[in-house]
């Protein structure tokens, strides 16, 4: 090489490792600390991740202290208070099965006891019901199958979650926000004695359960169920409209309730 | 220059220009800009917006409270009015409650509009500034504030005081308090004040030049 060559050559070089430079700056500047100009009581160390609240579905929102937030809404406050002092809550409507319609009675009541009568005249009811002694079918159902009825029983839970939360922050995980058709949501995933669970997708306004869908041990979706048409009833939330649909969207059933009756404890 | 001389200079070259040929293929699309702390590519995009009603956010990307203000105007104002080239929106994520850059393409999802840029401002100094303006006693974020047609961000001057605004932070007045109902009808306020035809004239000019 001769001497003279030496200087545009190193100044090549010198060309070819700036990009590699800058982009280990960049690098670097992209998974650094926090930046100063944000204050300290509006940062939480997340240097790996960890802090945030997420699953693997691709529509989650990683967020936050989401229990802090769901537990801190204030619209739900006087219903949840409400709720505490009620023993039993009672529904009566019809269930749509295509074009076919039948007579519900839904009971429930503390402790997460519930109770379903599907009256299809004398040779088709179904009832279905789950106490501490578990659960007893009896009939047919319509709409849904025997699995996703026992699995409804199964994970139902008398209070709301943010009642459930106050008594228990580990019954619920924290797995980010998620839209729905006009709302965004927290989303939640609930355990349940018995194999079945229930994520639910709870309205970041209202505090309302607008949708859950059941998860059997295996992991496999069973039941998706779309609750709207939310109603105050005697100082409590209750919704009037039920939708169930397979976990490919397909509608099963709807309930739709003409009254709901509430009892109150004694005390 | 001797052939092998020659050679090198060539592969070097070759070298040297290797990591900017590859960066566009490789380089996942970004759903959002990165912003220095000078803030020259925001104040560039609201000047360029001169004459039309801009919307100006500062969010943190993992904050569901701020998402849920974003769902809400996204309802309120996006989804009705559709892509109105009259009116801009630039939302600005600040690093707070342990954003990372990894959190603005899923919140970004949350606003869907032709006319919406998402920012990635890591030094969180946009809240900074927005405090100033102000006149607060907080670090300014989850706010939401329209600017009208005229509104102007002098090249030496800080960031322009907001025609209107709303937030959803502890301390400011709660009758300013985020409703993205209000919020949507103050947008149509503005908007009266931009004629339709000025910048479908516009439009449609481009569509002839494009043609």
């Amino acid at each position: 090489m001769s001497k003279s060559s030496g200087p545009p050559l190193t100044g090549i070089v010198l060309l070819a490792l700036m990009p590699v430079t800058a982009s280990s700056a960049d690098a670097l500047s992209a998974g650094g600390g926090y930046a100063s100009e944000v204050p300290q009581h509006v940062t939480i160390d997340n240097k790996d991740g960890a802090a945030l609240a997420a699953d693997d579905d691709e529509g989650s929102i990683p967020v936050a202290q989401e229990l802090e937030f769901v537990l801190e809404n204030s619209f739900r406050k006087t219903y949840d208070e409400n709720l505490k002092a009620v023993a039993q809550v009672e529904y009566y409507g019809t269930r749509y099965v295509d074009c076919e319609q039948y007579p519900l009675e839904v009971r429930t009541a503390r402790p997460d006891r519930i109770s379903t009568l599907i009256n299809g005249g004398v040779s088709s009811k179904f009832e279905i019901s789950k106490s501490n002694k578990g659960v007893k079918i009896r009939g047919t159902p319509q709409g849904l199958g025997i699995e996703e009825e026992r699995a409804l029983l199964e994970t139902f839970a008398f209070d709301t979650p943010v009642i459930e939360l106050e008594k228990n922050r580990k019954v619920s995980k924290p797995l980010g926000m998620q839209k729905l058709p006009g709302m965004l949501t927290w989303k939640l995933e609930v355990d349940r004695p018995g194999g079945y669970h229930r994520i639910l997708y709870v309205d970041s306004h209202t505090g309302d359960i607008d949708k859950f869908t059941i998860v059997n041990a295996q992991g496999a979706h069973v039941l998706d169920v779309v609750l709207h048409d939310y109603r105050v009833v005697d100082g409590i939330r209750v919704p009037f409209a039920i939708d169930y649909r397979q976990p490919d969207g397909a509608s099963l059933a709807n309930d739709r309730f003409e009254s709901v009756k509430v009892k109150r404890t004694q005390t | 220059m001797s052939k092998s001389l020659k050679s090198l200079i060539v592969v070097t070259a070759l070298l040297a220009l290797m990591p900017f040929a590859a960066s566009p293929a490789d380089a996942p699309q970004k759903s959002y800009v990165v912003l220095d702390k000078s803030l020259s590519r925001l104040r560039a995009d609201f000047n360029a917006n001169v004459g039309k009603v801009r919307m100006l956010y500062i969010v943190g990307p993992t904050c569901g409270i701020c998402l849920r203000g974003m769902s809400d105007l996204q309802e309120a104002v996006y989804s009705k009015k559709g892509d109105d080239p009259r009116m801009v929106t630039f939302v600005i994520h600040v690093p707070t409650l342990g954003a990372h850059e990894a959190n603005v393409g899923p919140a970004a999802r949350l606003i869907t509009n032709g006319h919406t840029t998402h920012y990635w401002e890591e030094t969180g100094i946009t809240g900074k500034l927005m405090q100033q303006v102000m006149g607060v006693d907080r670090y300014v974020w989850d706010f939401w504030t329209i600017y009208g047609p005229k509104a102007q961000w002098p090249d030496a001057g800080p960031l322009p005081a907001p025609d209107f605004w709303q937030h959803q932070l502890d301390g400011l007045p709660r009758e300013k308090k985020l409703d993205a109902v209000t919020f949507a009808a103050k947008v149509d306020e503005f908007l009266a004040q931009v004629p339709v035809a000025s910048t479908a004239g516009a439009t449609a000019a481009a569509d002839r030049k494009s043609e």
